[in-house]
């Protein structure tokens, strides 16, 4: 599904990823971790399409396509979904008229008919509950006035909403208490099914207690030092990073 | 300066001369105001509120017939509907008990604006030695809580400058939705306010024009005691737009909020300048502007609030934001206070930039074209200054 090979990208000036490779297959879950400024979000925005970080080198392929002369629109069409580090406010624009643009326009992406709002309503209403948020999301202008762990939620519902085949989580567990975090995780193992993979970006083996990751890669200095099973991530946890550069 | 005169004179829809038949007090008046206006510089750079204008397109001749893209017809929510026209001012027959309506000339005491305040409203002057129609409204405190009037211009010479200049006076307690709505022709309006004790005036101005039309406007809104005006201004368009919101407090603990959201595009000029006298203690107001350009079009942002000595407890609040949506748009905005009292909150801000390009990549990534996203973040950035 996804190729990453020999992949070098900046971002701004700064030289981030060098010479990473990655392969994710359909239905897989890749965990990354890393220390900081090791190059995970780099890596999650260069494949959303984020202006300001641009490969040098390499190629990334998603289902046969290179990644990297598409729009990030055209990404998203594609079923690239990014769980922002740091989802952004936009006053004024609700949830429910934000979701459903970017779900006609992702449609009308593929050539398929758009969904009316009293169908996507039942839709959204739908989703929601089984993730067990709570509606009242739907009504209030996106992020806006959200707390931490209601804008990553939110970000986990985009992704259930927009049903992805490739959804990017950069960091979506930092800041979260116990029960969002399982909730969060709640949402991604409902989306997991064997045709949709996910990445997941963290820095704390806690949210792969809840996720069980078929790979842990560790990221240091732009590229995958070491890969290896869900053990990895516990070593980490006990050991830290230094152990890696012995 | 004599030519100056002479110009607005010939520009002007009809021509003056048919005021003779007005009051004799009133062609006194238009006469000292006449007078007063050829001692006056003619808008230029020199003047503040003309500094980033191009006043030299007040004399342009519009290569076409004007109206507003936007159709402005739908009065279904006003109980009654003001035309300006061609033909003067239309007003329905059966008012509500709660209004009355009048020719402007026919008021008893048609309110006249001291021309001595400053030469910057000089383009407003004009409207005075040279207004034509209008109307008096008044309205009772017995106006029901929907109440909403809309005034509606209308006129077709495409060419000629028209001048209206209306009063609308809300007796104590009295509440009222006023919507302007700029329809089509070339119009210099002067309209003044007075808001009587403990009465509310929510107002809408909409003026949204093609790229040939030109519109100027003076509001001049005067607030007794505990009276409130809450104002909501879309500007958008036009060759050239110039706005002046004139405020004076004559009692205490009144209020007034404005909302403006200005944008302009291609070669057009916008400007919206609010003066806010605190002349009394213990008065509020706050100003907000929104404000877009794209492509070679022009901003110019004023608010400025001047605390007279003694008026103590007053609160200012004056927040205007920015957007430049290309390398060519220009942007001025100037928040001014001037405070001469010891006691009084303020605080003022201006910021210019570009659209917050994170945001707009946050739509994209869910699939949202670039297009269609910059409008979503436009209509975001307009959502602080919708007021009322």
């Amino acid at each position: 599904m996804l190729e990453i090979k020999n992949i070098h990208a900046k971002a701004g000036d700064k030289n981030i990823l060098k010479n990473l490779n990655l392969s994710v297959k359909p239905g897989e879950v890749h965990a990354i971790m890393g220390p900081n400024g090791s190059g995970k979000s780099t890596l999650g925005n260069l494949l959303a399409g984020m202006p300001h970080v641009e490969a040098t080198e390499g190629s990334v392929h998603f289902k046969g396509k290179n990644l990297l002369e598409l729009e990030p629109e055209e990404r998203a069409g594609e079923g690239v979904f990014l769980a922002f580090q740091y989802p952004v406010e936009i006053p004024g624009v609700n949830n429910m008229y934000f979701l459903r643009t970017a779900y006609n326009a992702q449609r009308k992406y593929r050539g398929e008919e758009g969904i009316d709002s009293a169908g996507f309503l039942r839709m959204v209403k739908d989703k929601i509950n089984k993730l067990h948020m709570k509606d009242d999301l739907l009504k209030r202008p996106v992020n806006v006035g959200f707390s931490g762990g209601e804008k990553k939620r939110n970000e986990v519902f985009q992704m259930a909403v927009l049903e992805p085949s490739l959804a990017i989580l950069d960091e979506t567990d930092s800041g979260l208490d116990i029960d969002a975090l399982k909730i969060v995780a709640d949402g991604v193992n409902q989306l997991r099914d064997s045709n949709r993979s996910f990445i997941i970006i963290t820095h704390y083996q806690r949210l792969l207690d809840y996720i069980e990751p078929d790979y842990v890669h560790v990221l240091a200095d732009g590229q995958i030092v070491k890969s290896g099973s869900k053990k990895l991530a516990l070593e980490l946890e006990e050991q830290g990073y230094g152990w890696l550069d012995a | 300066m004599a030519g100056l005169m002479l110009d607005w004179l010939a520009a002007s829809n009809p021509q003056p001369q048919k005021n003779l038949t007005w009051p004799e007090d009133l062609s006194k008046k238009q006469q000292h105001a006449a007078d007063v206006l050829k001692t006056w510089p003619a808008p230029g750079r020199k003047l503040e509120f003309w500094r980033y204008s191009d006043a030299s397109r007040l004399k342009k001749d519009p290569l076409k017939p004007q109206t507003s893209p936007v159709d402005a017809a739908h009065t279904a929510d006003h109980q009654v509907v003001v035309v300006v026209s061609d033909e003067g001012v239309s007003v329905p027959d059966n008012l509500p008990d709660w209004l009355t309506v009048e020719p402007i000339q026919a008021s008893e005491q048609p309110r006249w604006s001291p021309l001595d305040q400053t030469p910057e409203l000089v383009v407003q002057a004009a409207n005075q030695a040279l207004f034509s129609q209008g109307v008096a409204i008044k309205v009772s405190a017995q106006a029901p809580a929907e109440a909403r009037i809309l005034l509606r211009y209308a006129v077709k010479e495409p060419s000629r400058w028209t001048y209206v200049r209306n009063l609308v006076q809300l007796a104590a307690g009295a509440e009222v939705v006023v919507d302007e709505l700029l329809v089509s022709g070339r119009i210099n309006v002067n309209n003044f306010y007075q808001i009587g004790e403990k009465a509310h005036l929510k107002r809408h101005q909409q003026v949204i024009l093609d790229d040939q039309q030109q519109h100027i406007s003076l509001q001049h809104f005067t607030l007794a005691g505990e009276a409130r005006v809450t104002t909501q201004h879309r500007h958008q368009g036009g060759d050239l737009q110039h706005h002046v919101h004139w405020v004076d407090f004559s009692g205490e603990q009144a209020e007034y909020q404005s909302g403006s959201i200005n944008k302009a595009a291609g070669q057009s000029h916008i400007s919206d300048i609010v003066v806010v006298n605190h002349a009394r203690k213990n008065n509020r107001s706050e100003v907000t502007h929104r404000s877009l350009a794209d492509d070679s079009a022009s901003v110019f942002n004023n608010a400025k609030a001047i605390v007279a000595k003694g008026a103590d407890g007053s609160e200012i609040e004056q927040d205007l934001k920015n957007i430049l949506l290309s390398n060519d748009a220009k942007i001025a905005s100037k928040p001014e206070l001037e405070v001469y009292a010891d006691e009084v909150v303020a605080a003022h801000g201006s910021t210019i930039g570009t659209l917050d390009e994170e945001a707009v990549f946050y739509l994209q990534s869910r699939g949202i074209p670039l297009d269609l996203a910059r409008e979503m973040m436009m209509v975001s950035f307009e959502q602080e200054a919708l007021v009322c």
